[in-house]
């Protein structure tokens, strides 16, 4: 590789590959951008030079062409299977009666919006962060706040609870991810033992531990996906494939494998391995940016939240959209989405300071919950399924159950 | 504009790849002009180039989304409500548990004064 790292790219003059500026393959000497300077070489260059230009015309053109069949090809491949829609199927199903869901507690004591927030896998501990640069983890039984970080930078727009319970993650506006590991003795300064782990170009969009402390994936508004070692802070693996700001993500629940989703502005969804860092599939049928992704709880489908005021969901082995949640009178974006324990209730987070809740089976809204004051940004359901919490903009969490 | 005793290898101008000289010495060398360095002529081999590896990564991509191999929407649709009947039992927010093992609903009593 060339050892001349500039800014811009052009293609290199005699491997053809694709170099930074100016980069002339070894055996060559680079010289940096005056005008009119001699480079010398070694040995005389290749005659196809000439016609390199004519030549890419042609490749551009025809890999165009191959690109548009093969993504008509797709479409035609992935409507041959669908036989049926998902509501027809669950026609037989009994419908769900009347559902009584209220606000059981509220947590109060953020100074700002609500941005993100996490359950921890005991079932009662809470990690929020807001606007202001607050990141406090909670106790939703008590309301009690039991940690509190002041982090560094304003918007912090992801937090992640760790596995083990023992560390949070968060970031934001600052481009990194931060690990702060919690302990009992509530007077310790928490930022002290701040560790820094992700670094992008761009903002934090969310974060989330696999299954173990040790590993942490993030997504950013520079466009990528990351896989980061916790304790050394080295970058495993990045996932490139969105054309735009990645905004969230969900990880496959564990039986089911190594695969997660993302969703961005691009208005796609890509399921990534994370392995190999290849995009698997990929799903574009949102009007809008994808705010939310959530995987179903078996792990053979996700459902996508969009600011097209709709809820979607694919299942991946059909490689398709198996249904829409939507309706004529919802005209504000969703900001968040989660499944039930059982897969059957979607919950929905919307702009409009509501929340949806869909039978995932039939397509239809069972309930509408009011209580915010202010658009609904998080929304996540406890890992035992006995409630489920929501943060706004108006700067409060509310417990659901 | 050839200098002496040159040979000019192949075209020139501010957008293309330099032009090839070979001295009377035999040493090959070509001239940079500030054109090439411009930023429009930057930007439009940037573009074309990255078109050209960004399009070929599509392709590729493509290809391997194209192979995946893809079930039937009756079948899947199948295997989801399965899913969901199978574990309803469980799910707290779907039948409500007695009130009192849900942590989140106590029940309260209420005075009437």
């Amino acid at each position: 590789m060339c050892q001349h790292v500039e800014s811009t790219e052009i293609n290199c003059l005699l491997c053809k590959n694709v170099r930074l500026l100016i980069c002339l393959c070894s055996p060559f000497r680079c010289r940096s951008l005056p005008a009119q300077r001699k480079i010398y070489m070694r040995s005389p260059p290749i005659p196809e030079m000439a016609t390199q230009e004519v030549q890419l015309n042609e490749t551009l053109a025809h890999l165009k062409t191959e690109s548009e069949t093969l993504k008509s090809k797709l479409e035609e491949e992935r409507a041959k299977l669908h036989d049926v829609e998902l509501h027809q199927v669950a026609e037989k199903v009994e419908g769900l009666g009347q559902f009584v869901m209220k606000t059981r507690r509220t947590l109060k004591g953020h100074g700002n919006k609500v941005l993100c927030m996490d359950w921890c896998k005991d079932k009662r501990r809470i990690v929020s962060s807001s606007q202001d640069g607050k990141v406090i983890v909670w106790d939703a039984f008590t309301t009690n706040k039991e940690h509190a970080v002041t982090m560094p930078c304003t918007w912090v727009m992801a937090c992640a609870y760790a596995p083990s319970g023992c560390a949070v993650a968060c970031g934001g506006l600052d481009n990194k991810c931060s690990v702060y590991p919690l302990s009992l003795d509530k007077n310790e300064n928490l930022a002290a033992k701040k560790k820094s782990v992700a670094m992008h170009t761009n903002y934090l969009s969310a974060c989330s531990f696999t299954n173990s402390d040790m590993q942490i994936l993030t997504s950013s508004g520079d466009g990528t996906c990351a896989l980061w070692d916790v304790e050394s802070g080295q970058l495993l693996q990045s996932f490139h494939g969105h054309a735009a700001d990645v905004l969230c993500l969900d990880l496959a629940p564990s039986e089911t494998g190594n695969t997660f989703v993302s969703g961005g502005c691009d208005k796609k969804a890509n399921v990534w391995d994370m392995r190999s860092g290849q995009c698997i599939q990929s799903f574009e049928t949102h009007e809008s940016d994808i705010n939310s992704v959530r995987y179903y709880p078996s792990g053979d489908a996700f459902a996508s939240g969009s600011d097209d005021a709709t809820c979607r969901l694919y299942d991946l082995r059909a490689d398709r959209e198996v249904a829409i949640y939507s309706k004529e009178s919802i005209i504000f974006g969703v900001s968040s989405v989660d499944f039930s324990l059982s897969g059957r209730l979607l919950f929905g987070g919307y702009n409009d300071y509501t929340i949806n809740v869909w039978d995932v089976l039939k397509g239809t809204r069972v309930s509408i919950l009011f209580g915010h004051e202010n658009r609904v940004s998080t929304l996540r359901v406890s890992p035992d399924g006995t409630a489920f919490c929501t943060g706004s903009w108006d700067h409060t969490l509310r417990i659901w159950a | 504009m050839s200098p002496r005793g040159l040979t000019a290898l192949s075209g020139v101008s501010g957008h293309s790849p330099p032009v090839w000289f070979q001295s009377l010495d035999g040493l090959f060398f070509f001239f940079l002009n500030k054109e090439y360095f411009s930023p429009q002529t930057i930007s439009n081999n940037m573009t074309s180039n990255s078109n050209l590896s960004n399009m070929r990564r599509l392709v590729e991509q493509l290809k391997l989304e194209a192979s995946v191999e893809r079930i039937k929407v009756s079948q899947a649709a199948a295997e989801l409500q399965q899913y969901c009947l199978q574990n309803a039992g469980k799910d707290a927010l779907l039948v409500g548990v007695p009130t009192g093992s849900n942590p989140f609903r106590e029940p309260r009593s209420c005075a009437v004064v």
